[in-house]
């Protein structure tokens, strides 16, 4: 398989954080970057699941934490990972404070948390494609 | 009771539709069906040692909502010793009921009728498991 | 390891530890000179993670029970009020660029204010032990409580 760059959300159920970050890395996975990126359920990576495991020691992967618990770069660190980039929404909304979602609005992101994930979204694929030519592949 | 008692762990895998799904129906039970008895624990805190999901989860009964047969969520919770109630796996739901899940970002029609029928069996583990929190207590009580 | 009470609600354990005075509007103050102020365990939890911080600067003087400053996350903005009157003197420079210091460690790296107080003694009359500030949080969140499923019965 190609070197792809892996992108992983937090994905947390309980608030609006975990919801950007999860969007944020559909809208790479699916739209911005499809060809070169792919994501892997989170649970995964701790349940010894080798290949999720394999996937994200051998690729470059980009984490989307929700929140300062840092989740998902954990996820990857457990797996024997190592984050290659590191996003956290809840320090870009600090950046982007015109960008606060409703708190209420963790299934269905509210225009500001759409927003945020899309300003997030390009983000990402800057450093996708960062990777992918320091890499060059 | 004041306190919500049961905990509810989706697995929200990011590959799979079926993942979103456990997301959308564990929001339906705690927003809609079952309010005031139930508490969502987030599955990556709980993951990274968050001690307040890890106590929680050792002494409250929880359900697990897995997307798939892997059960990465049941299998994450029983590691480290979680008093799990019952488990519902969105496959096994796919299956009696004929629905499928058709996408992972956002839910279409079929997939959210999916989502709620889960919601649904989530909701009946809550009544079952407080029924029988209420029998032992009352014969603890000789009530 | 600190000597704490810890008070339960729902998932969440609020730790109050012992040695500190609390004030109602869910404050603390370690005697000491000059005076340490913080939030509380119980406050950062009903705000959830913070987001924005907004203090007052090195040398103001602030007053018992009045608003020195704003905290601001996805949930709500809340103001913080002072448990003792006096003249600031060294603020927490970490938390405007580390505001997740106060969800962590409310009464460690968190702590928000260095205070020379005017009258420590007076103003710390009417201030509460951790055992007496366990016994207001735990009706605060029975109130809570009350509230919320109040508000779901009327939205069911």
């Amino acid at each position: 398989m190609d070197k792809k760059v892996v992108v992983l959300p937090c994905s947390g159920v309980g608030k609006t954080y975990g919801s950007i970050a999860r969007e944020a890395a559909y809208r790479v996975i699916e739209e911005l970057r499809p060809d070169v990126t792919l994501t892997v359920c989170l649970p995964k990576l701790i349940v010894d699941d080798v290949g999720a495991r394999r996937l994200v020691r051998d690729n470059a992967c980009i984490v989307i934490n929700g929140c300062p618990s840092k989740c998902a770069s954990f996820a990857v660190e457990s797996a024997g990972g190592k984050p290659a980039v590191v996003f956290e929404v809840t320090k870009l909304l600090r950046e982007y404070r015109n960008l606060k979602p409703d708190r209420s609005s963790v299934i269905e992101l509210d225009e500001k948390g759409r927003k945020l994930a899309e300003v997030i979204a390009e983000k990402v694929s800057g450093e996708v494609d960062r990777i992918l030519n320091s890499e060059g592949v | 009771m004041l306190i919500p008692m049961i905990g509810i762990v989706a697995c929200g895998g990011e590959e799979i539709s079926e993942g979103t799904v456990t997301r959308v129906a564990t929001r339906i039970v705690m927003e809609e069906l079952k309010p005031t008895q139930t508490m969502v624990i987030c599955l990556p805190l709980y993951i990274s040692g968050k001690e307040d999901e890890r106590a929680f989860v050792r002494k409250q009964p929880t359900i697990i909502v897995d997307g798939c047969d892997k059960g990465c969520a049941e299998k994450v919770i029983k590691m480290n010793g979680g008093n799990v109630a019952a488990v519902i796996r969105v496959s096994d739901v796919m299956r009696a009921y004929g629905l499928k899940s058709n996408s992972r970002r956002k839910l279409d029609e079929e997939s959210e009728k999916l989502a709620r029928k889960v919601a649904e069996k989530i909701a009946e583990e809550v009544d079952r498991i407080i029924g029988e929190m209420t029998k032992q207590t009352a014969m603890k009580f000789n009530i | 390891m600190i000597d704490a009470i810890e008070v339960a609600s729902g998932k969440f354990i609020i730790k109050i530890p012992r040695g500190l005075l609390y004030s109602q509007h869910d404050t603390w103050v370690r005697e000491a000179s000059p005076a340490v102020i913080g939030i509380t365990d119980y406050f950062q939890l009903l705000l959830g993670d913070i987001l924005y911080v907004n203090l007052p600067e090195e040398g103001c003087e602030i007053n018992t029970a009045e608003e020195i400053g704003e905290l601001e996350s996805v949930k709500a903005v809340m103001g913080i009020y002072s448990p003792i009157s006096g003249r600031v003197v060294e603020v927490n420079s970490r938390i405007k660029d580390e505001p997740e210091l106060l969800n962590q460690n409310p009464y460690g790296e968190g702590w928000l204010l260095k205070v020379e107080p005017r009258n420590f003694e007076a103003d710390t009359a009417n201030l509460m032990n951790a055992e007496e500030y366990a016994k207001l949080v735990e009706f605060k969140i029975r109130e809570e409580q009350k509230r919320i499923e109040k508000q779901k019965s009327i939205k069911k």
